[in-house]
């Protein structure tokens, strides 16, 4: 079949051409009449019926193109003063009734052009001439052709055939009966059989309908009010009397697309009337409401929103419509509903961006909407769009959203994984938008919502590591969205977000138990920074709560619990000038000791922590004097039995800043920390020459206590004995490490000169 | 990568940022003061927090440059625990600084310094911004540029801090950046080799 329509076509577009050819051969020797016959014969190839809609189109477009340079031809006839009236009456003596009427409707569109007769008279000759083809298809061209000709020759308002040729009424009467006659045709194009072939056959060919609605839109003298009052109530007309779905969907797209978006809002009620009460069922209502509440949002966001709001009340317009079609029993798909209820929203949202009562009344609509339907309803398209629903409203809108008593009907009919998704979304948008929790009761819904994330719930659906970590990552930066100035309040907020992380099961915990100690530690901050005392709140119990969180971490995470423990102790250290909580605070201390001692295996982790807690502990004052020196003792203990002998005598070498610093001032823990460090580096010299690196470390050490700290002469001169004897053999293979102790020799020699001609002068003596 | 060329390299020093445990995100103000293209390096002290974060930390300039700081140990691709950066004649060591004993000493932080024959040490871990020099060496602690809690420092509210250097061969222009309500104050000085 395909084969043969290419054939016809072939055949069909080779006549036109040779009869073009030699119409134009004829023209230029000014042989009206031969290139008459010439043309007649080209146009005869539109009579017929071989082809399908799509290449007959092509066939018309090439001989369209032909006749215009007979059309220009019959210009230059009538410069040269031939008389149009014959001209006009000699065509018609054309044999056949396709090539006759486009000969006439080509001679019809110069004749206008001299102002002999009014163009209305002409054109709705014409009107009449043509309504002898009654075909489908090639009456629609011919109207298509008629169209296009009389582009320029209607009596328009301001036009040079306004007045004795017309007016605009007459204009849009052409033209609208034009549409008419065309949509009669195009819907007896449909037939009875092969169904969806015709209706892509149709489809190929919407275009030359929708061009008279182009035409219409495009006459000057369409003012709002003329569109309101004469256009689109025939438009109308013509779309409710034709019964069919197609030509009514079509029009009204068109119709939607061709004018402006003002006269839209001023006729907005008629339109959603015919669209809710008067179209055939299967028309997708859905689609042209969703295209005019974009057209109408972006319309409303680039103009004046004054005007938008004050002088129709578009959101009731479009309300009512909506639930006249939710509450009529129509054959609506329930999705279609869903998709609607959506746009809808998304309009609202973006045309009335902080009226809540707006959004929880479509919230309502959408709820009954849902509660009507069965179960296997919810399909995973209406899922989508339920998440949608719920997550919209949060990207503009403040968190009060959640208190909306509808939203919690909504979620209901979502299976685990769409939960998830619209908690996660809950979460994307507080954080996103810097959103302050600071209301209690806002809270307590927003927890609800975002339940899916912190507790493992019935239905719940393994996820891969990396989407629970983000997930849960969430869940921790909105806990420091938490802020009130009402610090009590603050509080018991944060205590409700605990209150929810300790049901969820240790994974979770392990990343939403330290974002809420480290809230906790900020609140306490928050109370010593306050100049009045709000007595609501004590330290103990916050102190508390945090020992309580860590201590569940310490089983499963004991390196975690141990570097928490040892802000804690910074924490209480900050507040707590009195060592009020000494008691406390050694306890702590111990807690960070036997972690360390008993959980952490690796040695190369129990370095670097090692030197954590020594530094943590340099900087305490909340511990007495007392239970400080044990604590530190532990620590310098645990030096000592490091792995390595280098990491032990450094160790030990570190812990000298527990026993001096800021706070303690204790020079003969410190002698005999230097002491059992010398002891261990001397036991291993022996062996391992490179260990000198360990004795420069350690007379480093010295000068750095030396103006604070008595130390012999002698020992001193002994460590610088040791290193020069050992250094030779050190550097002798001259690796990294070589290089390494070299450099750092020669700059500790620098460090001595430099503070010597400083005259500094516990250096004079020293003899590097 | 010592080169001539360094010369007009702008770097920028940022850390702590602890984006998910301490604090939500970064400010605005700042993602979109450095996300301009202008950087040539980014050194960053540790202690990112999430990847979102430290994506985007890569790509605001052709050199990034981490450490490991002492909550980083989820991300796996943070390989060193200190690192030296050559910028024109400086060199510059890049460490955390929860790894010293104690905390913030400049003296102690010599030692290191100069080990690796560096010049500048650009550390973190306190929370609190630090320009300084010390028997010849230099110090600079950026601070934290997501305004996170750290236990050292007394306030309760901390500002966002970061520093830009600007490489001026044996020179460096120092700026000093603080987000207070919502605006950038800068303070500059400058350092000499």
């Amino acid at each position: 079949m395909e084969e043969d329509q290419e054939k016809y076509l072939e055949d069909a577009r080779k006549v036109v051409k040779e009869q073009a050819y030699f119409m134009r051969a004829s023209l230029e020797k000014a042989q009206l009449k031969d290139a008459l016959r010439y043309s007649s014969a080209m146009l005869s190839e539109l009579k017929t019926s071989l082809l399908s809609p799509r290449n007959y189109y092509i066939l018309f477009m090439q001989v369209f193109d032909e006749m215009r340079i007979l059309e220009n031809y019959f210009k230059e006839e009538y410069r040269r003063g031939r008389k149009m009236p014959d001209l006009y009456e000699s065509v018609q003596h054309a044999t056949y009734v396709i090539p006759r009427l486009y000969l006439l409707i080509t001679v019809g569109s110069v004749f206008i052009q001299t102002h002999e007769i009014g163009a209305k008279v002409i054109l709705l000759d014409l009107l009449e001439c043509i309504k002898a083809i009654q075909h489908p298809l090639r009456g629609l061209f011919i109207r298509y052709y008629f169209l296009k000709l009389c582009k320029d020759r209607l009596p328009d308002t301001g036009s040079e055939y306004e007045g004795a040729g017309g007016n605009i009424d007459d204009a849009i009467e052409i033209i609208i009966r034009n549409l008419s006659e065309m949509n009669k045709l195009w819907i007896r194009m449909q037939g009875s059989k092969e169904k969806s072939k015709r209706e892509r056959e149709r489809m190929d060919l919407k275009v030359t309908i929708g061009e008279n609605v182009t035409r219409l839109s495009n006459l000057e003298g369409v003012s709002l009010d003329t569109y309101k009052a004469k256009v689109l109530p025939k438009i109308i007309d013509i779309i409710t009397s034709s019964k069919d779905a197609i030509s009514q969907t079509y029009l009204m797209d068109c119709t939607i697309q061709a004018f402006p978006d003002e006269y839209h809002l001023q006729t907005l009620q008629e339109l959603l009337k015919v669209c809710t009460t008067q179209l055939e069922p299967t028309v997708d209502i859905k689609n042209i409401f969703i295209n005019l509440m974009g057209r109408l949002a972006d319309f409303a966001l680039n103009n004046d929103m004054g005007t938008f709001n004050s002088e129709v009340d578009i959101y009731s317009m479009f309300k009512q419509n909506i639930d006249k079609m939710l509450d009529s029993n129509s054959q609506i798909e329930f999705k279609n509903l869903l998709d609607l209820q959506v746009a809808f929203l998304n309009f609202t949202l973006r045309c009335y961006p902080s009226n809540s009562e707006y959004v929880n009344d479509i919230l309502k609509s959408c709820c009954r909407l849902c509660e009507r339907q069965n179960e296997t309803d919810f399909t995973e398209e209406c899922q989508k769009n339920i998440v949608k629903f719920l997550a919209m409203p949060l990207d503009t809108m403040s968190l009060s959203i959640l208190t909306m008593n509808e939203y919690p009907n909504l979620m209901k009919h979502l299976p685990f994984q769409k939960r998830r998704q619209v908690a996660i979304k809950i979460c994307q948008a507080v954080v996103n938008l810097n959103q302050v929790i600071e209301d209690l009761k806002i809270t307590e819904e927003l927890l609800k919502f975002i339940s899916p994330l912190l507790i493992t719930q019935n239905d719940y659906v393994e996820i891969p590591e990396n989407e629970f970590e983000e997930e849960q990552q969430l869940v921790a930066r909105t806990v420091h969205l938490v802020s009130n100035q009402d610090l009590s309040i603050q509080n018991t907020i944060l205590q409700k977000f605990i209150a929810k992380f300790k049901l969820g099961d240790v994974n979770r915990q392990k990343y939403t138990y330290p974002a809420a100690i480290f809230a906790l530690f900020k609140l306490v901050q928050q109370i010593a920074g306050q100049t009045e005392r709000q007595q609501e709140i004590s330290y103990k119990a916050l102190f508390d709560q945090i020992k309580e969180l860590i201590e569940v971490l310490q089983g499963n995470f004991p390196e975690l619990a141990l570097k928490l423990y040892l802000n804690f102790l910074l924490c209480i250290n900050t507040v707590d000038q009195t060592q009020e909580f000494d008691e406390f605070s050694y306890d702590i201390g111990t807690q960070i000791i036997t972690i360390f001692q008993d959980e952490i295996g690796d040695s190369n982790l129990k370095v670097t922590l090692l030197n954590q807690i020594m530094s943590t502990f340099a900087q305490l004052n909340c511990i007495n004097p007392e239970n400080f020196d044990t604590l530190a003792g532990n620590a310098t203990q645990q030096a000592a039995k490091l792995l390595k002998k280098n990491e032990q005598a450094i160790g030990v070498l570190n812990s000298t800043h527990m026993f001096y610093n800021r706070y303690q001032k204790n020079a003969q823990r410190v002698q005999e920390c230097f002491k059992k460090a010398l002891k261990i580096a001397n036991q291993s010299i022996g062996n391992n020459p490179k260990f000198v690196y360990v004795f420069i470390q350690i007379l480093n050490k010295y000068f750095y206590f030396f103006e604070q700290v008595e130390f012999k002469e002698a020992e001193i001169q002994e460590v610088i004995k040791i290193i020069n004897e050992k250094l030779p053999k050190a550097l002798s293979d001259n690796d990294e490490q070589s290089k390494k102790i070299k450099i750092l020799w020669t700059a500790t020699q620098e460090l001595v000169k430099e503070r010597k001609r400083r005259s500094i002068q516990a250096y004079q003596q020293i003899n590097i | 990568m010592a080169q001539e060329s360094n010369y007009g390299d702008i770097l920028l020093l940022c850390g702590d940022l602890h984006i998910g445990t301490r604090v939500q995100k970064l400010h605005e103000k700042i993602v979109s003061a450095l996300g301009q293209n202008k950087l040539q390096h980014v050194l960053c002290t540790g202690n990112v927090g999430n990847k979102e974060t430290y994506d985007w930390l890569k790509q605001i300039s052709p050199n990034f440059h981490c450490v490991r700081g002492q909550y980083d140990d989820e991300n796996n691709e943070i390989h060193y625990d200190q690192k030296v950066i050559q910028i024109g004649i400086w060199k510059i060591l890049l460490i955390h600084g929860h790894q010293f004993v104690p905390w913030n000493d400049e003296e102690t932080i010599s030692v290191f310094l100069k080990e690796n024959a560096c010049d500048i040490a650009v550390f973190g871990n306190s929370h609190q911004s630090l320009i300084s020099k010390f028997e010849k060496k230099y110090f600079i602690n950026p601070g934290t540029i997501s305004g996170a809690y750290g236990s050292i420092k007394q306030d309760a509210v901390i500002q966002p801090e970061f520093v830009i250097l600007e490489c001026l061969g044996d020179e460096i222009g120092v700026y000093k950046y603080k987000l207070v309500n919502g605006e950038l104050l800068i303070e500059k000085c400058v350092i000499t080799k």
